[in-house]
C-alpha cells in the first residue's frame, strides 16, 4: 500500500515538477556528467586556493634536484607500518659520461609528512599574507609529488598554479564570448533582414577561417612589451574572436526557433503575459541551451592556451599556465628522460575531458522531456 | 730551436722542386673517381691543369682519406645557416683554432710592412674559379672598385676600410700580387680571416661573371635586372653576388672558391657537389675535398633535429646543438653509431649584462653610472650555480672578458667582483644610498619609488633563458626587483638600436687574440654598442665627432682613444701596453658583467666520419668547423 | 543550380578579400619588421650597417610606403601570380608555397578520407549497439581523440613510433627519399610516415563526426518508416542501408564545411612539432621571424585552400543532393 503510494506521487512528481527540477533528475542520471562535475569542482577548489595546497612557493629553485623525478609518498619502512606517511631523502648521481643527473631514495633519511604545516609564504588571492599549507615536510627535506623542473623548481606547485590561469583563461574567455555571441546572435535573430545577413556572412567569414593560424598571426602581433596580465587578456580576447560564432547561431536559432514552438503559442493564447513568457517558457529552455554550449567552448579555449602557449605565442614566463609549463616539455629529451615534465598534459586531458562530459549531460538534461 | 723549422723548410722546397720537375703527363696529383670519369668524357681538363702551381697542402689529421661519401649536415635558419655554411667555406685566410695565428688560405701569402701601412697579398697561380676561369687580383679590385666604391652598390663605405679618415688604396703589383695600402699602420690583416661574413669585407668576386649583372660593364643591366623581376640593375646583382653568410637561396651558376659548387637549393635542403677546381690536396697528392657531396637540411625545429641525431641520420653537427641536450646524445651514442663529445666553446661569457649608461631616465642613469651599482650586480651572481644548473659544471665562472688564451691577458680580469658575495653586495647599494622599502623587500630610488628593472632579451643561442632566470633571483636577494621578458631578436634589437633598454644582454664572443682585436670600435667589448646598446648616446658623440649624442666623461674619450690607438699599434710592446690598459678599465668599471664563459660546446660526429677533431675551440671567432678543414673529412667504408 | 554556384562564387570571393585584408592587417601589427632584425644579424657579426644601405632595402620592399598603398601593392602583385620575396629566404614567396602546397594538399586530403572512413562506420556501427561495450570504448576514444592537445599526441605518437617501429621520425620522408625524384618507392615511403600525422590531425574531427553520425542515425531509426520496414520483415542489413545511413549521411558529408578548416587548422601546429614540409610551419617561422609578405601568404593560401575546398564540396552537395539544393535556393 504504501509502495504504490510512493510509486504515485513519483509519477505525480515528474509531471508537477517544475523544468529546473525535471532537468537535475535527467543530469543526475548521467554519471559520466556527474563525475565531470565533480573533477571540475576539485580543480576549481584547489585552483582558487593553490597556494594553500601546493607544497613551497613556485619560484623557488632547488639547485640540488635538477629534474628529480617525483617522490613516492610512503607508509611503510623496514619497521612496518606508519600512520603517518613520509618521503625518504633524495640522492643524487651525476653519470660522469652522459651527464646525466639521476636520483634515487635515500633510505638513511625520512622525512614525514604535516599537514597543515607552515612554509613558505603566499598570498591568498594577493590579499592576505600566510604562509599555511596544507601538506609539506620540514626542513632540510623536500617533497616533490610531480617532481621538479630544469631549476629544481617543485612542479607539483606549479600545476596547482598554472591550472588557476588555465582554468580561468577558459572562463574570462567564454565570458567575453557570451557577451559577444548573445549580443551579436540576438540581434541576427530579434531583428532579422539586413542585419542578420551581415552578421550570419561574418559569422559564415570566421568559421571558415583556419583557427589556429589565425591565433597564432594575432599573438604574434601582441605588443612583447606588455606586462602579462594584459598578455592574458590579449589572448583570450584572440581565443574569444572566433569562440563567439558558435554561440552567436545557437542563440539566433534558438530565438527563431523558440517564437514559433506550440508551448509558446499556447501560453500567449491563455493569455499570458510577455514578461511571464519570456521568464517562464523562453528563458529557461534558452538558457540550458546556452549553459551546454558555453560549457562546450571551454575546453576549445583552454586547448587554445595551451596550444598558443606551448608554441612560445602565447603567455609567457614567469606567468605559469599548463601550456607554459608544457613548453618545457616538448623535447624529445622529456619524453625520454624526464615524463613527469608532462603532467600538465595529463591536467589538460582530464580538464577538457570533464568539460566535455559535463556537457553532455547537460545537453540531455537540456532536453528533460526527450 | 731553429734548425727544425728551416730543415722543414728545405723538404718542402725540396718537394716543390720535384714536384715542378715531374711532366705534367705523370699524374702527381689524384682525384676523385667521379672527377676521373668526367676527365676521361673530356667534360673536364686533367687534374694538373685545374689545380693552381702550389696548392695549398693540408695534412689529414689522423690518416689519408679515401674519396666518396654524401656528408648529411642539418641547419635550423636559413637566416643562419652555419653548420653547412662553414664545413665548405673558405676565404683568403683563416685563423687558426685557438684563434692565435693567421693561416693563409686561399692567398698564398701576405706581408705587412715595415710601417704596417702596407698589406700585399700573394694569390696561387694558376687557382681557378669553380668554372675554370683562373681566380687573379682583378677579381679582389672588381670587389673593391665595383662593388664596395660603387655608390648604388654600397652606398656608404664602412670605417673599416677607412682607418685614421683616409680611404685605403688597392694596388695591383700583377695579376697575383696586391698591395692595399693605408694612411695609418692597420691590422686589417688580422681581420680578413672573418671576410667570409660579411658583405664588405669578401674581398673578392667572380668578376667574368658578374660583369653582365653590371651596368658599367653591360649597358643593358637594368633590362636584365626586369627581366629577372627586379626594377634596377644593382638589385639583380646583389641577389646574383649574395654575400654568402645569410642566404639560402644561391645562385646556383654562380662560380665560388669554396670547396663545394651549389647544385639544388630547395626549401627543406641544400645540395653541394665537389668543386672540381678545388685547389687543396693533401700530403700524397690527392686533390681534397674526399668527400663528394654535402646535403644540408633545414628542419623545422631543436626537436626534430635532435630526433635526427639521435636516430644517426645526420653524420656531423655541432652549431645547432645544445649543452643541455647533451645526455641525450651521449646515451643514444650506441644506437645512433656516431660520437657525441664536448668542445671548449671560446666565449667570454655565456651571457654578460651591461647596464644601460646613457638609459634616458635620468634617476636610473646615474644608477646605471655608478661603479658601486654595477660592482653590486656582479658580486651578488652565484656563478658557482649557474655553472652547476645550466653548464654541468663544465663552464669556468668568470667576469667578462677576454680569454686566457690572449697573450696580453691577466687573470684578475677574470677575477674582478666575480666571487658571489651579497654582503658586499648589499653594502655597495646601502653606500649608493639605495634605501629598503617598508617590507624590506626592494630597494628604493633616491624618488621613493621601487628600483625596477626589465631585463629584456633574446632567448636563442645559449641559455640564455636558464641564465637569466637565475640571475633575476639572484638579484631580487639585493633588493632589485627584476622583470625577464624574452623576446624576438628584432625587437630587442630595435630597443637596443633606441637606447632604451635598462639593461642589455647578449653572449660575449669575439674575444680571441685575433678576431677580438679584428674589431676595433665595433666588437663586443671595443665598442659603446657591441650588441648591449649600453651607451648609444656617447657612440652618436663618437660617430659624429660631437655634433650629436651626449659628450661622454673623460675616462671614456680616453677609453676610446685607447681603442683606437691599439688599432694603430706599430709594436708589440705597444700592442700589449694598450690592451692591458684597455682591459684593465673594463675590469675596473665592469661595463660589461659576466656569468661563465668558455662553456664547453656539444658536437655530434658519426662513427665512419674520419679526420674530425674531438677537442678544440668552438666559435664564432675561428669560424666554427672552417678551423678544423672539413675538407679533410672523409668516410670509411 | 547555376545561379546557386554564381552566388556562393560571389560570397566566396567577398571571403577572400576579406581574408587578404586580415592578413594584411595581421602582419603589419607586430613592431619591428623584418629589416632590423636582419640588421641585427649583420651587427652582431660584426658589421656596421649604413643608414643609406637599410634606407635601400626599405624603398626595395615597399617598406616607405603608406599602409593602405602597401596593401594595393601587395594585392595587386599577388594577383599577378606576385607573392613578393620572402626576406628569410630570399626567394620568391610563390616558390617557397608552392614546393610545399601539393604535401599540404595530400596531408588534409587523406585526414580528411581518413576521417570520413572511419567516423562513418563507426558511428553506424555506435548507433546500432547503443551501449555496448564496443560503443562505449568508441565514446571513451572520441572524447579522449577530442580532449588531448594534438600537440602532445603528436609528440608521444612521434616518439613511440621512432622508439618501437624504427621510422624516421619528423617529415615526410625518409632521408634517401627526400633527394629522390618522385617514383613508386618514393610513393610507399609517403605513406608509411603518413599515418602518425593524418591520425593526430584526424583525431578531434573524427570523434567528433562519430558523436553527430551516432546521433542522426538514432534519430532516423526511431522513426515510423524503418518500424513499419522490420515489422514487415526486411533484413536489418538492407534496412539499415536502404534508407537511414544514406539520410543520417547527408548533415555529415555537409559538415565538410567545417571539418575542414579544422584539418588545416590543426594540421598547421602538428606539422610544426611533426616537422613536416608543409605550409604551417613555414607560417610559423614566418610569424617569429616578421617574414611579413611570407607570413601573409601563407595565411591567405591555407584560408584560401579551406574555402575552395568549402566551396566544392557545397558544391557536390547540391549536385548530389537535389534537397539540398531546394532549401538552400529557397534560404
Amino acid at each position: 500500500m504504501k509502495n504504490r503510494q510512493d510509486k504515485i506521487t513519483a509519477e505525480e512528481k515528474f509531471y508537477i515538477a517544475t523544468q529546473w527540477q525535471l532537468m537535475w533528475r535527467k543530469f543526475k542520471k548521467h554519471k559520466l556528467a556527474i563525475f565531470g562535475a565533480i573533477v571540475l569542482f576539485i580543480f576549481y577548489f584547489v585552483a582558487i586556493f593553490c597556494g594553500f595546497f601546493s607544497t613551497q612557493d613556485i619560484y623557488k629553485r632547488h639547485t640540488k634536484y635538477i629534474h628529480a623525478p617525483p617522490q613516492r609518498i610512503h607508509f611503510f619502512d623496514e619497521e612496518g607500518f606508519h600512520l603517518r606517511p613520509f618521503v625518504y631523502g633524495l640522492k643524487r648521481k651525476i653519470n660522469p659520461v652522459t651527464l646525466r643527473r639521476t636520483y634515487s631514495e635515500d633510505r638513511t633519511k625520512k622525512y614525514p609528512i604535516y599537514f597543515f604545516i607552515r612554509g613558505d609564504k603566499y598570498k591568498l588571492w594577493n590579499l592576505f599574507p600566510t604562509d599555511l599549507h596544507l601538506l609539506g615536510v620540514k626542513e632540510p627535506g623536500t617533497i616533490f609529488l610531480f617532481g621538479t623542473d630544469k631549476l629544481g623548481r617543485d612542479l607539483f606547485s606549479r600545476n596547482l598554479h598554472a591550472a588557476r590561469i588555465s582554468l580561468s583563461i577558459g572562463l574570462v574567455g567564454v565570458a567575453l564570448s557570451f557577451i559577444l555571441g548573445c549580443a551579436l546572435g540576438g540581434i541576427s535573430g530579434y531583428f532579422g533582414g539586413t542585419a542578420d545577413m551581415v552578421i550570419q556572412r561574418v559569422i559564415e567569414f570566421l568559421m571558415s577561417i583556419p583557427t589556429i593560424p589565425l591565433w597564432m598571426a594575432l599573438s604574434a602581433a601582441l605588443p612583447p612589451h606588455w606586462p602579462p596580465i594584459k598578455v592574458y587578456f590579449g589572448i583570450t580576447i584572440i581565443l574569444s574572436i572566433v569562440g563567439w560564432c558558435g554561440l552567436a547561431r545557437v542563440v539566433r536559432g534558438k530565438l527563431l526557433e523558440l517564437r514559433q514552438e506550440d508551448f509558446v503559442m499556447a501560453a500567449k493564447i491563455i493569455g499570458a503575459t510577455d514578461g511571464r513568457i519570456i521568464t517562464r517558457h523562453l528563458l529557461p529552455s534558452f538558457l540550458s541551451y546556452l549553459i551546454v554550449n558555453i560549457t562546450l567552448a571551454i575546453p576549445g579555449m583552454i586547448l587554445g592556451e595551451t596550444s598558443l602557449s606551448f608554441l612560445g605565442l602565447g603567455l609567457q614566463p614567469p606567468v605559469v599556465s599548463w601550456g607554459v609549463l608544457l613548453r618545457d616539455a616538448q623535447n624529445v629529451r622529456t619524453v625520454v628522460l624526464h615524463p613527469w615534465l608532462l603532467i600538465p598534459g595529463l591536467f589538460v586531458i582530464v580538464t577538457v575531458l570533464a568539460f566535455n562530459f559535463l556537457g553532455d549531460g547537460l545537453r540531455d538534461a537540456a532536453d528533460p522531456y526527450k | 730551436m731553429g734548425l727544425p723549422i728551416k730543415f722543414n723548410k728545405l723538404m718542402g722546397l725540396i718537394g716543390a722542386i720535384l714536384l715542378l720537375g715531374a711532366t705534367p703527363a705523370a699524374a702527381r696529383y689524384n682525384e676523385a673517381p667521379m672527377l676521373r670519369t668526367k676527365v676521361a668524357a673530356g667534360k673536364l681538363p686533367p687534374v694538373e691543369e685545374r689545380l693552381p702551381e702550389e696548392p695549398r697542402v693540408i695534412e689529414p689529421l689522423e690518416e689519408i682519406g679515401r674519396y666518396g661519401g654524401t656528408l648529411n649536415t642539418a641547419d635550423l635558419s636559413p637566416f643562419n645557416a652555419i653548420e653547412g655554411r662553414t664545413l665548405r667555406h673558405h676565404g683568403l685566410f683563416r685563423y687558426s683554432g685557438d684563434c692565435t695565428e693567421i693561416i693563409p688560405d686561399i692567398a698564398k701569402d701576405y706581408e705587412v710592412s715595415e710601417d704596417k701601412k702596407t698589406l700585399t697579398i700573394y694569390l696561387r697561380k694558376g687557382l681557378k674559379w669553380s668554372d675554370g676561369v683562373p681566380f687573379t687580383v682583378d677579381d679582389i679590385l672588381f670587389w673593391w672598385e665595383d662593388y664596395m666604391l660603387n655608390k648604388e652598390l654600397s652606398p656608404i663605405v664602412k670605417k673599416f676600410w677607412k682607418p685614421g679618415g683616409g680611404l685605403a688604396k688597392f694596388e695591383k703589383v700583377d695579376n697575383y700580387i696586391l698591395q692595399i695600402h693605408f694612411a695609418v699602420p692597420y691590422p686589417v690583416v688580422t681581420l680578413l680571416g672573418h671576410s667570409w661574413n660579411s658583405a664588405q669585407t669578401k674581398l673578392y668576386d667572380p668578376k667574368h661573371y658578374l660583369k653582365k649583372y653590371h651596368i658599367k660593364y653591360n649597358p643593358e643591366a637594368n633590362e636584365l635586372a626586369k627581366k629577372a623581376g627586379y626594377t634596377r640593375w644593382w638589385e639583380l646583382f646583389k641577389a646574383v653576388r649574395n654575400p654568402g653568410y645569410d642566404l639560402w637561396n644561391l645562385d646556383l651558376d654562380l662560380p665560388t672558391l669554396d670547396a663545394y659548387v651549389i647544385k639544388k637549393v630547395a626549401s627543406t635542403y641544400q645540395i653541394w657537389e665537389r668543386n672540381p677546381y678545388f685547389w687543396q690536396v693533401d700530403t700524397a697528392g690527392n686533390q681534397l675535398p674526399y668527400i663528394d657531396r654535402i646535403v644540408d637540411r633545414l628542419y623545422e625545429n631543436q626537436e626534430i633535429l635532435n630526433m635526427k641525431v639521435t636516430a644517426g641520420e645526420i653524420d656531423i653537427v655541432s652549431f645547432n646543438l645544445l649543452l643541455g641536450d647533451y645526455p641525450l646524445f651521449k646515451e643514444n651514442e650506441k644506437k645512433g653509431n656516431y660520437h657525441a663529445f664536448m668542445w671548449k666553446s671560446a666565449i667570454g661569457a655565456a651571457v654578460a649584462f651591461a647596464p644601460n649608461q646613457n638609459h634616458p631616465d635620468p634617476l636610473l642613469r646615474k644608477i646605471m653610472q655608478d661603479v658601486r651599482f654595477r660592482q653590486a650586480l656582479s658580486l651578488a651572481i652565484n656563478r658557482e650555480e649557474i655553472n652547476e644548473v645550466v653548464c654541468f659544471g663544465l663552464a669556468t665562472p668568470r667576469q667578462a672578458t677576454v680569454l686566457p688564451t690572449c697573450s696580453y691577458y691577466k687573470e684578475e680580469w677574470a677575477k674582478a667582483y666575480a666571487t658571489y658575495d651579497p654582503q658586499r653586495a648589499h653594502e655597495l647599494l646601502d653606500k649608493m644610498g639605495l634605501k629598503w622599502d617598508k617590507g624590506r623587500k626592494y630597494r628604493l630610488r633616491p624618488d621613493g619609488k621601487p628600483l625596477n628593472i626589465l631585463i629584456e632579451y633574446y632567448a636563442g643561442e645559449g641559455p640564455k633563458t636558464a641564465i637569466c632566470e637565475l640571475v633575476k633571483e639572484y638579484w631580487e636577494e639585493i633588493g632589485i626587483k627584476i622583470t625577464l621578458k624574452p623576446e624576438d631578436r628584432s625587437y630587442y634589437a630595435k630597443r637596443k638600436d633606441a637606447g632604451v633598454l635598462d639593461i642589455g644582454l647578449w653572449h660575449l664572443d669575439c674575444v680571441t687574440e685575433l678576431y677580438g682585436y679584428g674589431q676595433p670600435l665595433s666588437g663586443r667589448l671595443l665598442s659603446f654598442d657591441g650588441g648591449w646598446g649600453w651607451a648609444k648616446q656617447w657612440e652618436l658623440w663618437f660617430n659624429t665627432e660631437g655634433k650629436d649624442g651626449e659628450e661622454p666623461p673623460e675616462e671614456m674619450k680616453e677609453f676610446y682613444k685607447d681603442m683606437e690607438d691599439w688599432a694603430s699599434a706599430r709594436t708589440k710592446e705597444e700592442y700589449t701596453r694598450l690592451a692591458q690598459k684597455i682591459f684593465d678599465f673594463h675590469a675596473k668599471q665592469l661595463i660589461y658583467i659576466g656569468t661563465v664563459g668558455m662553456s664547453p660546446w656539444p658536437a655530434v660526429v658519426k662513427n665512419n666520419l674520419k679526420n674530425v677533431p674531438t677537442q678544440g675551440y668552438w666559435s664564432w671567432d675561428s669560424n666554427f668547423w672552417i678551423a678544423f678543414e672539413p675538407a679533410q673529412f672523409f668516410f670509411t667504408p | 543550380m547555376l545561379s546557386y554556384v554564381l552566388r556562393r562564387f560571389f560570397y566566396m570571393i567577398i571571403v577572400l578579400l576579406v581574408v587578404s585584408i586580415t592578413a594584411f592587417v595581421i602582419i603589419q601589427l607586430p613592431p619591428g619588421d623584418f629589416l632590423t632584425s636582419y640588421i641585427m644579424k649583420l651587427k652582431a657579426s660584426g658589421q656596421i650597417v649604413d643608414e643609406a644601405e637599410i634606407a635601400a632595402l626599405r624603398k626595395q620592399y615597399d617598406l616607405d610606403l603608406p599602409i593602405h598603398l602597401q596593401y594595393c601593392q601587395w594585392m595587386w602583385k599577388m594577383l599577378h601570380g606576385n607573392f613578393g620575396k620572402s626576406f628569410e629566404w630570399n626567394r620568391p614567396v610563390k616558390d617557397l608555397i608552392l614546393e610545399r602546397l601539393p604535401l599540404t594538399v595530400t596531408v588534409s586530403l587523406f585526414t580528411l578520407i581518413f576521417t570520413y572512413l572511419l567516423a562513418i562506420p563507426i558511428g553506424i556501427y555506435s548507433a546500432t549497439h547503443q551501449y555496448s561495450v564496443g560503443d562505449y570504448a568508441f565514446t571513451v576514444i572520441g572524447f579522449i581523440g577530442l580532449a588531448t592537445p594534438r600537440f602532445l599526441l603528436a609528440l608521444i605518437l612521434m616518439f613511440v613510433s621512432y622508439r618501437y617501429f624504427g621510422l624516421s621520425i619528423g617529415g615526410l620522408f625518409s632521408p634517401q627519399y627526400q633527394l629522390a625524384p618522385w617514383s613508386g618507392a618514393k610513393f610507399i615511403d609517403l605513406l608509411k610516415h603518413l599515418p602518425i600525422p593524418v591520425v593526430v590531425i584526424g583525431m578531434a574531427g573524427t570523434a567528433g563526426l562519430i558523436r553527430v553520425m551516432r546521433g542522426c542515425l538514432l534519430d532516423e531509426l526511431q522513426k515510423q518508416y524503418v518500424i513499419t520496414a522490420r515489422a514487415k520483415g526486411v533484413s536489418e542489413r538492407r534496412l539499415l542501408f536502404k534508407y537511414p545511413v544514406r539520410v543520417a549521411i547527408n548533415p555529415i558529408i555537409s559538415t565538410i564545411g567545417w571539418t575542414l578548416p579544422r584539418i588545416i587548422s590543426g594540421q598547421t601546429i602538428v606539422a610544426i612539432v611533426l616537422g613536416l614540409p608543409t605550409i604551417g610551419p613555414l607560417l610559423f617561422r614566418a610569424l617569429v621571424n616578421q617574414d611579413m609578405y611570407l607570413a601573409g601568404s601563407s595565411i591567405m593560401i591555407l584560408t584560401f585552400l579551406t574555402v575552395i575546398g568549402t566551396f566544392i564540396s557545397d558544391i557536390l552537395l547540391v549536385w548530389l543532393d537535389p534537397r539540398i539544393r531546394y532549401e538552400k535556393q529557397a534560404r
